[in-house]
């Protein structure tokens, strides 16, 4: 029986070459900016909900002085 | 005669816990941008089964499905099961083909007998998908919400932490146009939900998973049995509450954003609050080992929690033992209930500003619909007692027929809006219903609804589910 002939080894590492060298190219113009559009949206939506809920804050700090001074001018109108 | 008279002073002044519960909650929703970050922007999804019950739904299942795959969430992570409690309308066959166009996304499963309720058709479909290892969470929605897009990725990221066993969103009233209802429950929700449960948040103890909008993680599902609770009205409440026991965190995520519609005419909203109030008084009595029991109970236990719990569930007993006090005070003594009454009536008005603002800063969208009912909520009658009460120079004269109503009002507001609930039955009065209500106000008709459920249960009366009619209101989504 006839031993199969081997792969000569240049065109197994030119096929790898040329699969890393796709996926590369790949990665770098589709799913690289992909992910990076994504990480980038998502870390924009985080920023904005971490400012909305600072703004709550500072509105519930503006709203009970606001009504400790009602309060406190109520008071001293007796 | 003088212990007769503090008695009743603690009775009117115990009054004053539900609007200082009110403050608080407010103050710790101020405080939520501190709470625990839970935010992460990378990890895999968790593959999330939605589960929609569905019982005669053909007016809004295809949009809420619509809705459902279009999410912001990776397909192959989201599979939906429709869970038909034997429809008799045009479901089965919308449903039917949403599955033809969406193959192993959408699955229908149909009971061959229906109308036991919710929980039943929930456990019905959590037996058939359990079998499957596929899923790493359950999201238990209701057939008629509108999931915006961004909403379960907000709120699967809480499940990277592992002592976070569910997550709950904000339902936000989506009914367009909407009308004087609505409207108040929109204010409603904006208190109830963006502003207490960011409180319950920072406490680390929540008290409902909104019924629209449950994620529950897999594990935390089977530590609790892998079903939902049949035996209340409040199967939602009763699932967080145990989640919680089983040493799970339960959270709320406010910018989850979730549409539904609501009920457009009192008597249909008197029927859901009827069967939340039984279930709460339910709730209250199955786990009355947890209350002001922090050892075995964490947070659960809490002081804090139970204030808060109870000035809701038990509002119309403080109203109304509050406004029986104080005209057994004027009778023992006239001048002394007047300077009782201010002291109350002082912790009202400061409530009421500092809550009614509060509600419209956590959610300033709200506010620009519905601010006139935020204002009117307590009632115009109640509005003006406030801002007599405040007016520098007005004195609270003694043994006047004026003070007498202004006491009896507390419990009779009550009285009234069931009165007008019961108008609302009577067609020729149907135009009177809405300046009623304005005047009457909003949360003395929820204390009446709270009321009648503490009547409905101690009378052991029916356990009936029924549904609130849906027909498709909610409004265009962005």
């Amino acid at each position: 029986m006839r031993s199969p002939k081997p792969l000569p080894v240049p065109a197994v590492w030119g096929a790898v070459a040329c699969l890393v060298a796709v996926s590369t190219v790949h990665y770098a113009l589709v799913t690289g900016p992909e992910v990076q559009a994504r990480l980038e949206r998502l870390a924009d939506e985080r920023h904005e909900q971490v400012r909305q809920e600072h703004r709550l804050f500072w509105r519930t700090i503006a709203i009970t002085a606001f009504v400790a001074i009602v309060v406190t001018a109520r008071l001293l109108a007796g | 005669m003088r212990a007769l008279e503090w008695i009743l002073v603690v009775f009117v002044l115990a009054a004053t816990l539900p609007p200082i519960a009110g403050v608080y909650q407010f103050l710790l929703a101020g405080l939520h941008r501190f709470h625990r970050d839970p935010l992460q922007l990378t990890g895999r999804p968790p593959r999330v089964a939605v589960v929609v019950p569905a019982w005669n739904e053909a007016a809004v299942i295809l949009r809420t499905i619509e809705y459902l795959l279009a999410l912001d969430y990776p397909g192959e992570a989201l599979r939906v099961y429709v869970v038909d409690d034997a429809s008799t309308d045009a479901t089965p066959e919308i449903v039917g083909n949403l599955v033809r166009t969406h193959p192993g996304i959408v699955h229908h499963l149909r009971r061959a007998r229906g109308g036991e309720g919710k929980a039943h058709t929930i456990n019905y479909g959590l037996r058939e998908i359990s079998a499957d290892g596929w899923y790493e969470a359950i999201m238990v929605i209701d057939a008629d919400v509108i999931f915006t897009s961004s909403s379960l990725r907000l709120m699967t990221r809480h499940l990277a932490h592992p002592d976070v066993g569910a997550v709950t969103a904000y339902i936000k009233e989506g009914s367009a146009p909407k009308n004087y209802l609505n409207r108040f429950i929109a204010f409603e929700y904006a208190t109830a939900q963006a502003g207490a449960r960011r409180a319950q948040n920072m406490l680390g103890a929540q008290a409902c998973l909104a019924g629209g909008a449950q994620l529950i993680r897999r594990e935390s599902l089977e530590a609790i049995g892998g079903q939902i609770d049949t035996s209340t009205l409040a199967e939602d409440t009763v699932t967080t509450f145990r989640i919680q026991l089983a040493g799970q965190r339960v959270v709320f995520e406010p910018y989850a954003i979730v549409w539904a519609e609501e009920p457009r005419e009192v008597v249909a909203l008197w029927k859901q609050r009827l069967r939340w109030g039984r279930g709460n008084v339910q709730v209250t009595l199955r786990f009355r080992s947890v209350w002001f029991h922090r050892a075995s109970a964490k947070r659960l236990g809490g002081i804090s929690f139970a204030l808060i719990w109870f000035s809701v569930t038990l509002m119309p007993v403080f109203m109304v033992t509050a406004s029986a006090s104080l005209i057994g005070l004027f009778l023992l003594n006239a001048t002394f209930s007047v300077h009782v009454f201010r002291a109350l009536w002082f912790v009202n008005q400061v409530s009421y500003l500092f809550v009614t603002l509060s509600s419209f800063s956590v959610d300033p969208a709200m506010a620009r619909v519905c601010w006139r009912e935020g204002i009117a909520f307590p009632g115009l009658i109640s509005v003006a007692i406030i801002v007599w009460a405040a007016v520098p120079g007005v004195r609270l004269a003694a043994s006047t027929p004026e003070l007498l109503f202004v006491y009896a009002w507390m419990s009779c507001s009550m009285v009234a809006a069931y009165l007008a609930k019961q108008l609302s039955e009577w067609s020729p009065a149907r135009r009177l219903i809405a300046p009623l209500i304005y005047v009457v106000g909003y949360g003395p008709l929820l204390c009446a609804m709270t009321a009648v459920a503490y009547k409905k249960e101690l009378q052991g009366a029916e356990m009936r589910w029924e549904k609130t009619e849906k027909i498709g209101a909610v409004g265009e989504i962005a």
